[in-house]
């Protein structure tokens, strides 16, 4: 080459190291020949020279602005995503103090779903240790809406089924009043459905870095962003090892890679990461570079839903906040960073276990922890909780709820972009009770009666019953499933779930009908203005003449009520609904009093919370506040209450709820409840056994259930054999408090004879002790009312 | 001749009227709310009921959340001096969530609703304390006097003056 070139060579070899652009220059020192060249010889070297300054100067720009344009899209990347956090949706929480009524299974599920651990000794927060009704706990610090509560250790000592006492453990003072945090049921999420709980560098349990350090990027705190050393380690070790066990990419490429770019694998990607490796360390500090790795990275699939960082796979596989895990627990989720899909804990236990092993065994190769620490915790199995357990799976149909009351209020994009903290009023234990209950019955009721598996279906609603607070919901025999919401959507005819509504119509007009006014239970025959002929039966067949109003709801007489009702005036009756809460576009029709009218559960729930409350509805809500990021009121749900019906009459109307359950069609729930307990209840049945329903209530709650087909075949199922086992098998668990209602001023119980015209006396023959309403009480007193000794000191003290 | 029998019934009377079976209890107002709770089994003033039937007569085991409920009450009245209204309902709403059919709480609500101006709110809540007052008279007729107010705030001139007049029939 040099030979070539001649004399110049020497001197174009020390020219070409600075610009090796220059080659150019080398044809025109070619000698003589030269010379013969044009005289603007260097404008020629010149210009080729320029070009290729030019060439390089582009070159650099090209390469500087596709620089700016990475780092740009890594700026964005970075500041861009910090925001998006859905909003997050939270029970009530659980109220303690003495003389509430919780046992000891309660207590138990309830510090469960919140993720605290059960130990033999506290050591920490978020610990719980339970020696028969002694409970010691340490709970996490926590914000409510109307203030922080700090953590403490508490002794509960549990007695009978209610808590005896509440002790602070540090200063030995006996605690009024106290909340539990409330469990985080589920999370609104953006339309991308992707999630994320933000830790900050600080959260970031040490453990948890060293096992990065250990297995993905050794030398991360020294490189600067791609680290060829550790691509040859990372070779090197797995060429011994036989198999994956370092990564070669940095923290910092694998941030990139997750954070930025598309999943292709080409070389241009490589270069791309790299790249861009370099300008996010350029730019951030290492702490950052973590912590957004930290809240980045992939770590599992949960349906359409992401999990990405460990703050989320900390809740999604442990269920508790990421700086409480422990070393085990931490290595699991490194682990899963090579492939959260095949090394999916639930999936692949073994896989899981094996991989998470590794990781703990390389922390104590290369020294982060001692082998003694290393072998305790691959001792320790990988605690992963069952599937499902967690944030909005359990209770769609609550959620479901939730924001739909929301989207009244909000935006879809205020809701699932900015933090918002959502509570609700679901309580969890009921929910727990009523999802098992539902499903456990339908099994015993498809088995018992012989029916195709799954053929039923069913939904609940379970409120607080003064002030109208949903506390659990049941879409369907698969509590869990996020499909059909029955309790919101399947509006069915409710049937005999409508009598109520006439009869208190009735007793609102003390002047004309009391709970003993004998009624016609006879043939109804009624030409509709279309035509047909309408002669509905009672359930069974019979004409039962003369009962007295409160027979004839209590054993659902069909006939009675519709000449009741006729008398009435079915619009009379629709104005009773209304003020119970129905829609206002039912039709008055007479088949309205045997409950041709379409609700869903909820809408029949509104309705007898209605009765619970004695008259004064409270329109069901499942939000109690909500705050903002900045843990700011957004919005309150306040307390409403609405003097809907009177309280006498409706008196008078639970009190004939209560005999319809002692004695009337409602009878069977004393198998679940006690004998003559003091529980409102009514039967729903529809044509041809379609629905099945039963609306009740205690003191402390009021539900609805309904059992039927999705198909709306007939079932076989009347109310008191299908929905009547589903309510008494839940409130039996919930354990119902009876009613102990005080009559309101202008009611007074008068002993009165069987034909209900006269007062009568304890002891006399045939005699009932009904409420009235003063002054709608009979006048006439029966022969037995004047002789008997009851009669006697009646007289003298009235 | 009828004089033995007319002596037997003199002493019955007498025994019977003696024996206190019907009579107001002096309830004091803030204890109302515990004594609702309480059944036969009490042993405290007994209840004015005229007559109840046997099963409602059966002693159930009820919480006695008074201690709870009484710092809720504090708390909220020391809210409510302080202005923060929203924070004392908030207390009352927790306080009702435990005892539900507390007559005093309803009445304490609708004051802190007063205080905020939201007067058909006073007006429902006073109702809704009345139904659950029973014979508390003190308690029901301040629960009209709320009611008179909310109604003239609201420029119900006719609607106060009844609920005024219910106020002092009650006293």
């Amino acid at each position: 080459m040099a030979a070539k070139r001649g004399g110049g060579a020497g001197r174009k070899k020390t020219v070409r190291k600075a610009r090796p652009a220059k080659k150019g220059t080398k044809s025109r020192t070619k000698g003589p020949a030269a010379k013969r060249r044009k005289p603007n010889r260097k404008t020629g070297k010149g210009r080729i020279g320029r070009w290729l300054l030019a060439g390089l100067v582009l070159c650099t720009l090209l390469l500087g602005g596709y620089s700016v344009y990475l780092g740009q899209a890594v700026r964005v990347a970075f500041e861009g995503k910090r925001w998006s956090v859905p909003a997050r949706v939270y029970a009530r929480p659980l109220e303690l103090y003495a003389g509430a009524r919780l046992s000891a299974e309660q207590l138990a599920y309830e510090l469960q779903i919140l993720g605290y651990r059960k130990v033999t000794r506290l050591a920490g927060a978020a610990q719980w240790s339970q020696h028969g009704g002694r409970f010691s706990i340490h709970t996490r610090d926590f914000r409510f809406w109307d203030g922080a509560q700090a953590g403490r250790r508490l002794r509960l000592q549990l007695s009978g089924g209610s808590v005896a006492s509440i002790v602070d453990a540090a200063s030995g003072r006996e605690v009024d009043l106290l909340r539990l945090e409330p469990a985080m049921i589920g999370s609104i999420y953006p339309a991308h459905r992707e999630d994320r709980v933000l830790v900050k560098r600080a959260e970031i349990p040490g453990h948890l870095v060293q096992a990065l350090l250990a297995v993905e990027d050794r030398r991360f705190f020294e490189h600067s962003g791609v680290d060829p050393r550790g691509i040859a380690r990372a070779m090197w070790a797995n060429l011994r090892a036989g198999g994956v066990v370092q990564g070669g990419s940095t923290l910092t490429q694998q941030l990139v890679k997750n954070f930025v770019l598309t999943a292709e694998r080409s070389l241009l990607r490589k270069i791309n990461e790299a790249l861009m490796a370099l300008i996010v360390e350029s730019r951030y500090d290492k702490d950052e570079i973590l912590e957004a790795y930290a809240n980045e990275i992939f770590l599992g699939q949960d349906g359409a839903r992401a999990i990405h960082g460990f703050g989320l796979g900390a809740y999604f596989y442990f269920n508790r906040p990421l700086h409480e895990l422990q070393l085990h627990e931490t290595a699991l989720l490194v682990g899963l960073v090579k492939g959260a899909s095949y090394y999916n804990p639930r999936r692949h236990p073994e896989r899981a276990k094996t991989r998470r092993d590794l990781v703990i065994e390389q922390m104590a190769q290369q020294g982060f922890i001692d082998a003694a620490t290393a072998q305790r915790y691959r001792a320790r199995p990988l605690g992963v909780t069952a599937r499902g357990k967690l944030q909005g799976h359990r209770y769609p149909g609550f959620i479901q709820l939730v924001r739909r009351q929301l989207q009244r209020d909000y935006r879809e994009e205020d809701l699932t972009s900015e933090g918002l903290r959502i509570f609700t009023t679901l309580d969890p234990w009921d929910q727990r009770q009523a999802a098992l209950g539902v499903a456990g019955q339908l099994n015993a009721i498809e088995k018992a009666r012989r029916l195709p598996t799954g053929s039923l279906q069913a939904a609940m609603v379970i409120a607080s019953p003064q002030e109208g607070e949903v506390r659990a919901l049941v879409g369907g025999r698969d509590a869990g499933l996020a499909g059909f919401n029955r309790a919101l959507d399947a509006q069915r005819p409710i049937g005999s779930l409508v009598k109520p509504a006439v009869y208190l119509t009735a007793l609102s007009q003390p002047g004309n009908y009391t709970l003993a006014t004998l009624l016609d239970d006879k043939t109804v025959d009624l030409k509709l203005p279309n035509g047909d002929r309408w002669t509905p039966q009672n359930y069974d067949l019979k004409v039962h003449g003369r009962v007295p109003l409160h027979a004839a709801l209590a054993d659902s007489l069909n006939l009675a009520t519709v000449n009741l009702g006729l008398q009435l005036g079915p619009s009379k009756v629709v104005n009773t609904l209304e003020a119970m809460g129905a829609r206002d576009d039912i039709q008055p029709y007479p088949s309205l009093l045997l409950g041709a009218v379409t609700m869903s559960p909820l809408q029949v729930t509104q309705l007898y919370q209605t009765l619970a409350a004695g008259g004064f509805r409270a329109p069901l809500r499942a939000i109690r506040e909500v705050l903002d990021a900045q843990q700011q009121p957004l919005q309150r749900y306040p307390l409403e209450v609405v003097q809907a019906l009177d309280p006498k009459a409706t008196f008078l109307l639970t009190s004939n709820l209560q005999e319809v359950v002692q004695q009337g069609t409602a009878r069977g729930l004393q198998s679940y409840l006690g004998e003559g307990v003091a529980v409102a209840g009514k039967t729903g049945t529809t044509d041809d056994l379609r629905d099945s329903w039963f609306a009740g209530f205690g003191s402390d709650r009021v539900a609805v259930a309904w059992v039927g087909r999705d198909d709306n075949k007939p079932t076989g199922l009347t109310g008191a054999s299908g929905a009547l086992p589903v309510f008494g098998r839940v409130m039996q668990q919930l354990q119902l408090t009876p009613l102990l209602q005080a009559p309101p001023l202008g009611v007074e119980y008068h002993w009165v004879d069987a034909g209900g015209e006269m007062i009568s006396a304890e002891g006399c023959e045939g005699a009932s002790l009904l409420p009235f309403i003063a002054g709608s009480e009979p006048q006439l007193r029966s022969s037995c009312a004047g002789r008997g000794v009851g009669g006697f000191l009646q007289r003298l003290f009235d | 001749m009828p004089y033995p029998i007319v002596i037997l019934a003199l002493a019955f009377i007498l025994s019977a009227c003696t024996g206190a079976v019907r009579q107001q209890p002096p309830a004091p107002v803030e204890s109302h709310g515990q004594s609702q709770g309480q059944g036969s089994a009490s042993g405290s003033e007994p209840e004015v009921y005229a007559y109840r039937p046997p099963q409602t007569q059966v002693a159930i085991a009820r919480p006695q959340p008074s201690r709870a409920v009484q710092v809720l009450m504090r708390r909220a009245d020391d809210q409510r001096r302080a202005g923060e209204h929203a924070a004392a309902a908030a207390s009352l709403e927790r306080a009702l969530r435990i005892d539900p059919q507390n007559a005093r709480l309803w009445n304490r609500l609708a004051h802190v609703r007063s205080a905020q101006q939201q007067f058909v709110r006073v007006e429902q809540l006073a109702a809704k304390s009345n139904a659950l007052a029973g014979a508390d008279d003190a308690l029901v007729a301040d629960n009209w006097d709320l009611i008179a107010q909310a109604r003239a705030a609201r420029g119900d001139s006719s609607g106060a003056a009844a609920a005024r007049r219910q106020a002092s029939v009650q006293r």
